[in-house]
């Protein structure tokens, strides 16, 4: 592996109450590398990527993105300014779209680079409309979100966290609320991105894509890494149990 | 048998000619003026007051609680006069006339509008509330992915789509509004219904003047509903949602009204 990891988790708890669901996470993604996130649901995998953009704060360990360090439990001023500077550095696709209905699919893509970035109108409309041209949607650059499908409305919110710029691409289960017939086209958008070199850290139930895209996937159980490796080895020859047993019900068609 | 005075009720029915009477001419700009900056002094402490409810600070919590326990548990009409006498008599703060140009803004104007403000922002803290906590929390959570601070994302994320919550709400609370203002009577601002009853302690007609009264009043509030109306045709065109109550609905199924406070 290469020595500078964009993103290292290291020791990472999270409980919600009394209940544990992250229990000691330790990974890391590499410039350009596409990290797939597979497990049950409820293995804590989303968690952990929310952690990642602090939109869950970590109960214990330490988070590193593109040099920034930010530790668990720290409070204060410098801490949510590195916070804000790691947000400003991952961009985030949630699995329920989350695009802001009352702005145009344009507006949804510049928001970000005009009223954070500061950026001029101009710029950043050039820069959006770049970005939907990536996702295959300038053409619905002026309508409403309510006017678009639920997988165009996936690709507006990749273009979305794409105008930011950022290092990182997040997904959180980007395809599992959209209808069978639309997850192939969020995908497409997803491997294209993947071939232009961009890093992404994925959690999805989408062995084909995991297995297809993916540099190296990590499986989740009961809060932790149960194993991690190129797809090809976890999918032919999965060592944990539990892994076998997600590859299985994968296999013999059930892909949740 | 009571000898009903067409010619007193048809000069103050009137507009024109009730208006050469400054009482009521002034009286009917100062409720509406009043009406106005309290229902924005209203909205804004409501703003407050429900991102303070909503606060992770239990300071902030408690502030908002007390204020809004305080001023919906007690009458308007005895925050008023607590601030306007209260205030004066202890020279806590005397209220002392205030000239704007030409015009002078008396005392009891001043704390009846800030008394109606403050008593208003209480109710808008849950109507404010209501429309914040409508807004699927993904938007907040988008927009801070997006680096935007809770400010920011309040103020171009989340309260924008509030807004369709809160306006229908905020019309019928101005609505009662123009019509609390007659309240400041007590405290003798001059406003329409002071206006009015000025004119009757001069010439002693109250059943004509207080039906006259009542059709100002009217006229206002009606006003009011069609542009209301108007307003909330917008915000469903816009978004493609479904109507509010029609024009007649809204005018004779008494929306928006809620008795004294």
């Amino acid at each position: 592996m290469n020595a500078e990891p964009i993103i290292q988790v290291s020791g990472l708890h999270k409980w919600f109450g009394m209940l544990h669901v992250l229990s000691d996470i330790t990974i890391e993604v590499q410039p350009r590398e596409v990290v797939c996130i597979i497990g049950r649901s409820g293995s804590g995998k989303s968690t952990l990527l929310r952690c990642i953009n602090f939109l869950e704060e970590p109960s214990a360990g330490k988070i590193m993105v593109d040099k920034l360090v930010v530790e668990a439990g720290k409070k204060g001023r410098a801490n949510r300014k590195l916070i804000h500077e790691i947000r400003l550095k991952t961009g985030m696709v949630f699995q329920e779209f989350n695009l802001f209905p009352h702005m145009s699919v344009l507006d949804n893509v510049i928001e970000g680079p005009v009223t954070v970035k500061r950026m001029e109108r101009a710029k950043a409309v050039e820069i959006g409309m770049m970005n939907l041209d990536r996702v295959g949607l300038l053409v619905k650059k002026d309508e409403f979100p309510n006017r678009l499908s639920g997988g165009q409305k996936q690709r507006v919110a990749i273009a979305r966290a794409l105008a930011m710029e950022p290092k990182v691409m997040l997904f959180d289960e980007p395809t599992s609320a959209l209808d069978p017939e639309l997850i192939g086209e969020v995908l497409n958008v997803m491997k294209k991105l993947a071939q232009e070199g961009t890093t992404m850290l994925v959690v999805t139930h989408e062995m084909g894509f995991a297995r297809e895209v993916a540099d190296r996937v990590v499986v989740m159980a009961e809060g932790e890494v149960i194993e991690q490796a190129e797809p090809a080895s976890v999918f032919n020859s999965p060592r944990d149990p539990r892994t076998q047993a997600l590859i299985e019900r994968y296999r013999s068609g059930g892909a949740k | 048998m009571y000898h009903f005075d067409w010619a007193i009720f048809l000069k103050y029915i009137w507009p024109p000619s009730a208006f050469q009477d400054p009482l009521i001419r002034n009286g009917l700009i100062v409720t509406v003026i009043v009406s106005v900056v309290a229902q924005a002094l209203g909205v804004i402490l409501g703003l407050f007051a429900a991102l303070g409810k909503m606060s992770k600070l239990a300071i902030f919590r408690w502030l908002s609680e007390i204020y809004i326990w305080y001023f919906r548990g007690t009458p308007l009409i005895v925050q008023m006069s607590l601030l306007f006498f209260g205030f004066g008599v202890t020279h806590i703060y005397d209220f002392p006339t205030i000239f704007l140009g030409v015009v002078a803004i008396s005392g009891a104007i001043q704390a009846g509008t800030l008394a109606l403000g403050i008593n208003e922002g209480a109710y808008m803290a849950e109507i404010v509330r209501a429309g914040i906590e409508s807004i699927d929390p993904g938007q907040m959570e988008a927009a801070k992915s997006l680096g935007m601070t809770f400010g920011l994302a309040m103020q171009r994320i989340v309260l924008p789509q509030a807004a369709k919550v809160i306006i229908p709400p905020l019309g019928n609370e101005f609505n009662n509004m123009m019509k609390t203002t007659s309240l400041m009577v007590v405290i003798s601002a001059g406003e329409l219904f002071y206006g009015f009853e000025q004119v009757n302690a001069r010439i002693f007609k109250p059943f004509e003047l207080f039906i006259a009264a009542s059709l100002y009043y009217l006229l206002l509030t009606t006003i009011w509903s069609l542009i209301q109306a108007r307003i909330e045709a917008g915000l469903g065109e816009r978004k493609g949602t479904t109507k509010g109550p029609g024009m007649m609905q809204r005018l004779f199924t008494g929306a928006g009204g809620k008795g004294v406070r």
